[in-house]
Protein backbone atom coordinates (compact mmCIF):
# COMPACT_ATOMS: atom_id res chain seq x y z
CA UNK A 1 0.00 0.00 0.00
CA UNK A 2 1.51 3.30 -1.15
CA UNK A 3 0.31 5.25 1.88
CA UNK A 4 1.85 2.86 4.41
CA UNK A 5 5.22 2.90 2.68
CA UNK A 6 5.19 6.71 2.61
CA UNK A 7 4.16 6.89 6.26
CA UNK A 8 6.91 4.52 7.36
CA UNK A 9 9.58 6.27 5.31
CA UNK A 10 8.58 9.94 5.63
CA UNK A 11 6.10 9.94 8.56
CA UNK A 12 3.53 11.58 6.28
CA UNK A 13 1.07 10.51 3.59
CA UNK A 14 -2.35 11.39 2.20
CA UNK A 15 -5.64 9.53 1.76
CA UNK A 16 -8.30 10.54 -0.75
CA UNK A 17 -11.94 9.92 0.14
CA UNK A 18 -15.51 10.76 -0.88
CA UNK A 19 -16.45 14.18 0.46
CA UNK A 20 -19.99 13.10 1.37
CA UNK A 21 -18.51 11.07 4.22
CA UNK A 22 -18.06 14.30 6.19
CA UNK A 23 -21.81 15.08 6.35
CA UNK A 24 -22.31 13.81 9.95
CA UNK A 25 -19.38 15.98 11.05
CA UNK A 26 -20.75 19.06 9.31
CA UNK A 27 -23.99 18.53 11.21
CA UNK A 28 -22.07 18.02 14.45
CA UNK A 29 -20.10 21.23 13.91
CA UNK A 30 -23.33 23.14 13.24
CA UNK A 31 -24.83 21.66 16.43
CA UNK A 32 -21.74 22.75 18.38
CA UNK A 33 -22.00 26.30 17.09
CA UNK A 34 -25.77 26.45 17.66
CA UNK A 35 -25.49 24.75 21.06
CA UNK A 36 -28.00 22.11 19.95
CA UNK A 37 -26.01 18.95 20.68
CA UNK A 38 -27.95 15.72 21.10
CA UNK A 39 -28.15 14.13 24.54
CA UNK A 40 -24.91 12.37 25.44
CA UNK A 41 -22.83 14.15 22.79
CA UNK A 42 -20.37 16.24 24.76
CA UNK A 43 -17.90 18.54 23.07
CA UNK A 44 -15.17 20.36 25.02
CA UNK A 45 -13.54 23.61 24.03
CA UNK A 46 -9.96 24.82 24.15
CA UNK A 47 -8.53 28.16 23.13
CA UNK A 48 -5.11 28.94 21.67
CA UNK A 49 -2.33 29.52 24.20
CA UNK A 50 -1.59 33.16 24.95
CA UNK A 51 1.91 33.29 23.51
CA UNK A 52 3.66 36.52 22.81
CA UNK A 53 2.83 37.54 19.25
CA UNK A 54 -0.43 35.61 19.27
CA UNK A 55 -2.58 38.35 20.79
CA UNK A 56 -5.96 38.48 19.13
CA UNK A 57 -5.62 35.05 17.53
CA UNK A 58 -9.02 33.36 17.44
CA UNK A 59 -8.14 29.68 17.24
CA UNK A 60 -10.01 27.02 19.16
CA UNK A 61 -10.41 23.29 19.37
CA UNK A 62 -13.82 21.65 19.85
CA UNK A 63 -12.93 18.18 21.05
CA UNK A 64 -14.91 14.96 21.59
CA UNK A 65 -15.61 14.75 25.30
CA UNK A 66 -17.89 11.71 25.60
CA UNK A 67 -18.05 8.19 24.13
CA UNK A 68 -21.02 9.21 21.98
CA UNK A 69 -19.14 12.21 20.61
CA UNK A 70 -15.99 10.26 19.73
CA UNK A 71 -18.33 7.67 18.19
CA UNK A 72 -19.47 10.20 15.56
CA UNK A 73 -15.88 10.93 14.51
CA UNK A 74 -15.01 7.22 14.52
CA UNK A 75 -18.04 6.28 12.39
CA UNK A 76 -16.99 8.74 9.68
CA UNK A 77 -13.53 7.18 9.48
CA UNK A 78 -14.84 3.62 9.47
CA UNK A 79 -17.53 4.43 6.89
CA UNK A 80 -15.26 5.56 4.08
CA UNK A 81 -11.77 5.26 2.61
CA UNK A 82 -10.30 7.09 5.60
CA UNK A 83 -10.40 3.77 7.44
CA UNK A 84 -7.19 2.96 5.57
CA UNK A 85 -5.44 5.05 8.22
CA UNK A 86 -5.96 2.19 10.67
CA UNK A 87 -3.93 -0.11 8.40
CA UNK A 88 -1.20 2.47 7.82
CA UNK A 89 -0.32 3.22 11.44
CA UNK A 90 1.01 0.59 13.84
CA UNK A 91 1.05 -3.11 13.28
CA UNK A 92 -2.50 -4.33 14.00
CA UNK A 93 -5.52 -2.64 12.46
CA UNK A 94 -7.87 -3.67 15.31
CA UNK A 95 -5.61 -2.02 17.89
CA UNK A 96 -5.24 1.25 15.99
CA UNK A 97 -8.14 3.41 17.14
CA UNK A 98 -9.32 7.00 17.00
CA UNK A 99 -8.45 8.02 20.56
CA UNK A 100 -9.14 11.74 20.28
CA UNK A 101 -10.90 13.94 17.71
CA UNK A 102 -11.72 17.60 17.28
CA UNK A 103 -12.66 20.50 15.04
CA UNK A 104 -9.82 23.00 14.71
CA UNK A 105 -11.29 26.42 14.02
CA UNK A 106 -9.54 29.69 13.19
CA UNK A 107 -11.42 32.97 12.72
CA UNK A 108 -9.54 35.60 10.76
CA UNK A 109 -5.76 35.60 10.36
CA UNK A 110 -3.11 33.38 11.93
CA UNK A 111 0.50 34.47 12.55
CA UNK A 112 3.65 32.48 11.96
CA UNK A 113 3.08 29.42 14.18
CA UNK A 114 5.20 27.45 16.62
CA UNK A 115 6.74 24.13 15.63
CA UNK A 116 5.36 21.25 17.66
CA UNK A 117 4.40 17.60 17.64
CA UNK A 118 0.96 16.45 18.84
CA UNK A 119 1.78 13.34 20.91
CA UNK A 120 5.08 13.61 22.76
CA UNK A 121 6.11 11.03 25.34
CA UNK A 122 9.34 9.20 26.04
CA UNK A 123 7.59 5.83 25.68
CA UNK A 124 5.80 6.57 22.41
CA UNK A 125 7.97 5.80 19.40
CA UNK A 126 7.46 6.25 15.69
CA UNK A 127 4.58 4.55 13.90
CA UNK A 128 2.50 4.24 17.07
CA UNK A 129 0.26 7.28 16.63
CA UNK A 130 -0.93 9.65 13.93
CA UNK A 131 -2.80 12.86 13.31
CA UNK A 132 -5.20 13.04 10.35
CA UNK A 133 -6.48 16.41 9.10
CA UNK A 134 -8.88 17.44 6.36
CA UNK A 135 -10.95 20.58 5.67
CA UNK A 136 -14.53 20.42 6.95
CA UNK A 137 -15.52 23.12 4.45
CA UNK A 138 -13.79 24.22 1.26
CA UNK A 139 -10.82 26.41 2.11
CA UNK A 140 -10.58 30.00 0.95
CA UNK A 141 -7.51 30.42 -1.24
CA UNK A 142 -5.87 32.71 1.33
CA UNK A 143 -6.08 30.15 4.15
CA UNK A 144 -2.82 28.69 5.39
CA UNK A 145 -1.84 25.10 4.80
CA UNK A 146 0.06 22.60 6.92
CA UNK A 147 3.75 23.29 7.31
CA UNK A 148 5.79 20.15 7.99
CA UNK A 149 9.51 19.82 8.44
CA UNK A 150 11.79 16.95 7.57
CA UNK A 151 14.06 17.93 10.47
CA UNK A 152 13.34 15.76 13.50
CA UNK A 153 13.25 16.53 17.21
CA UNK A 154 16.83 16.18 18.43
CA UNK A 155 18.41 17.00 15.07
CA UNK A 156 20.73 19.99 15.24
CA UNK A 157 18.98 21.75 12.39
CA UNK A 158 16.77 24.75 11.78
CA UNK A 159 13.28 23.36 11.21
CA UNK A 160 12.43 26.20 8.81
CA UNK A 161 15.16 25.22 6.36
CA UNK A 162 13.69 21.74 5.91
CA UNK A 163 10.04 22.76 5.76
CA UNK A 164 7.39 22.26 3.11
CA UNK A 165 3.82 23.58 2.93
CA UNK A 166 1.02 21.18 2.10
CA UNK A 167 -2.13 22.87 0.76
CA UNK A 168 -5.30 21.25 2.07
CA UNK A 169 -7.90 20.19 -0.47
CA UNK A 170 -11.41 18.79 -0.36
CA UNK A 171 -11.63 15.01 -0.36
CA UNK A 172 -8.05 14.51 0.76
CA UNK A 173 -6.77 13.95 4.29
CA UNK A 174 -3.17 14.34 5.34
CA UNK A 175 -1.92 11.73 7.81
CA UNK A 176 1.32 12.20 9.73
CA UNK A 177 3.10 10.64 12.68
CA UNK A 178 1.76 12.42 15.79
CA UNK A 179 5.01 11.88 17.62
CA UNK A 180 7.64 12.10 14.89
CA UNK A 181 6.42 14.82 12.58
CA UNK A 182 7.16 18.37 13.71
CA UNK A 183 4.62 20.71 12.13
CA UNK A 184 2.66 23.96 12.47
CA UNK A 185 -0.18 25.91 10.89
CA UNK A 186 1.11 28.07 8.04
CA UNK A 187 0.62 31.75 8.86
CA UNK A 188 -1.89 33.62 6.71
CA UNK A 189 -4.00 36.75 6.48
CA UNK A 190 -7.77 36.56 6.05
CA UNK A 191 -10.85 38.68 6.70
CA UNK A 192 -11.83 38.74 10.40
CA UNK A 193 -15.05 36.90 9.54
CA UNK A 194 -13.35 34.14 7.53
CA UNK A 195 -13.57 30.78 9.34
CA UNK A 196 -11.14 27.97 8.59
CA UNK A 197 -12.22 24.59 10.00
CA UNK A 198 -10.27 21.35 9.96
CA UNK A 199 -11.39 17.96 11.21
CA UNK A 200 -8.71 16.31 13.30
CA UNK A 201 -8.58 12.62 14.21
CA UNK A 202 -5.84 11.31 16.50
CA UNK A 203 -5.01 7.63 16.02
CA UNK A 204 -2.96 5.51 18.36
CA UNK A 205 -1.87 1.93 18.76
CA UNK A 206 -3.88 0.99 21.86
CA UNK A 207 -1.78 -2.01 22.88
CA UNK A 208 -1.84 -2.31 26.69
CA UNK A 209 1.84 -1.45 26.99
CA UNK A 210 1.14 1.99 25.52
CA UNK A 211 -1.79 2.91 27.79
CA UNK A 212 0.34 4.74 30.40
CA UNK A 213 2.01 6.86 27.69
CA UNK A 214 -1.31 7.62 26.00
CA UNK A 215 -2.92 8.61 29.30
CA UNK A 216 -0.01 10.94 30.07
CA UNK A 217 -0.49 12.54 26.65
CA UNK A 218 -4.22 12.91 27.30
CA UNK A 219 -3.52 14.72 30.57
CA UNK A 220 -0.96 16.92 28.84
CA UNK A 221 -3.12 18.03 25.92
CA UNK A 222 -6.31 18.28 27.97
CA UNK A 223 -8.57 16.04 25.85
CA UNK A 224 -9.92 12.72 27.14
CA UNK A 225 -8.25 9.65 25.64
CA UNK A 226 -10.75 7.07 24.32
CA UNK A 227 -9.09 3.67 24.19
CA UNK A 228 -12.15 1.39 23.87
CA UNK A 229 -12.54 -0.54 20.59
CA UNK A 230 -14.38 0.37 17.39
CA UNK B 1 -15.17 -5.48 -12.56
CA UNK B 2 -11.96 -3.49 -12.53
CA UNK B 3 -11.01 -2.01 -9.16
CA UNK B 4 -11.32 1.79 -9.12
CA UNK B 5 -7.90 3.39 -8.94
CA UNK B 6 -7.50 6.32 -6.60
CA UNK B 7 -4.38 8.33 -7.26
CA UNK B 8 -2.72 10.91 -5.05
CA UNK B 9 -3.13 14.56 -5.99
CA UNK B 10 -0.20 16.59 -7.34
CA UNK B 11 -0.09 18.35 -3.97
CA UNK B 12 0.14 15.02 -2.12
CA UNK B 13 2.88 13.68 -4.39
CA UNK B 14 4.83 16.92 -4.00
CA UNK B 15 4.49 16.72 -0.21
CA UNK B 16 5.93 13.23 0.05
CA UNK B 17 8.64 13.73 -2.56
CA UNK B 18 9.82 16.98 -0.94
CA UNK B 19 9.85 15.59 2.60
CA UNK B 20 11.75 12.54 1.36
CA UNK B 21 14.35 14.75 -0.33
CA UNK B 22 14.65 17.19 2.59
CA UNK B 23 14.87 14.31 5.07
CA UNK B 24 17.78 12.76 3.19
CA UNK B 25 19.54 16.14 3.11
CA UNK B 26 18.94 16.69 6.85
CA UNK B 27 20.34 13.28 7.81
CA UNK B 28 23.40 13.86 5.63
CA UNK B 29 24.15 17.24 7.22
CA UNK B 30 23.68 15.87 10.75
CA UNK B 31 26.04 12.99 9.98
CA UNK B 32 28.66 15.37 8.52
CA UNK B 33 28.35 17.68 11.53
CA UNK B 34 28.77 14.81 14.00
CA UNK B 35 31.76 13.45 12.07
CA UNK B 36 33.40 16.85 12.05
CA UNK B 37 32.79 17.44 15.77
CA UNK B 38 34.47 14.14 16.54
CA UNK B 39 37.46 14.67 14.22
CA UNK B 40 40.60 15.47 16.25
CA UNK B 41 42.34 16.77 13.12
CA UNK B 42 39.70 19.35 12.32
CA UNK B 43 40.32 23.02 13.01
CA UNK B 44 39.33 24.01 16.59
CA UNK B 45 37.01 26.76 15.41
CA UNK B 46 35.20 24.34 13.09
CA UNK B 47 34.83 21.79 15.89
CA UNK B 48 33.47 24.44 18.24
CA UNK B 49 30.96 25.53 15.62
CA UNK B 50 29.84 21.95 15.00
CA UNK B 51 29.40 21.41 18.76
CA UNK B 52 27.48 24.66 19.10
CA UNK B 53 25.11 23.65 16.33
CA UNK B 54 24.65 20.21 17.91
CA UNK B 55 23.85 21.80 21.30
CA UNK B 56 20.93 23.69 19.77
CA UNK B 57 19.10 20.48 18.98
CA UNK B 58 15.32 20.45 19.44
CA UNK B 59 15.21 23.84 21.14
CA UNK B 60 12.36 25.08 18.98
CA UNK B 61 9.69 22.37 19.01
CA UNK B 62 6.89 22.35 21.58
CA UNK B 63 5.67 19.10 23.10
CA UNK B 64 2.02 19.57 22.24
CA UNK B 65 -0.33 21.64 20.12
CA UNK B 66 -0.60 25.22 21.40
CA UNK B 67 -3.94 24.91 23.17
CA UNK B 68 -5.26 25.38 26.68
CA UNK B 69 -8.46 23.92 28.08
CA UNK B 70 -11.10 26.52 28.87
CA UNK B 71 -14.37 24.63 29.07
CA UNK B 72 -15.80 21.16 28.67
Amino acid sequence: MRERLEFLECQVTTISFGLRALRPLKKLYEDVRANTLERGVKIGKKEHEEYSGFDGVKMRWYFANSPKAIGIFRAVVDGCRLKRARAIVGTRRDRVRVVQASFVEIEGSYPRGRWHSDFTDKDLGLNRSATMLTPLFTFHRTFGGLEVTAAKRGMSLDFDKYAHVYRYRDGEAVLFDASGMIHRTQGYRAKPTAVRVLVCWQFADTSRTLWPALRRIGRQNGDPMFLFPH
Amino acid sequence: MAKKQVSASDEAMKLVATIKKLGARARKIVAQSEKLAADPKADKAVIALAKKIAAEASRMADDARPAKKVAS
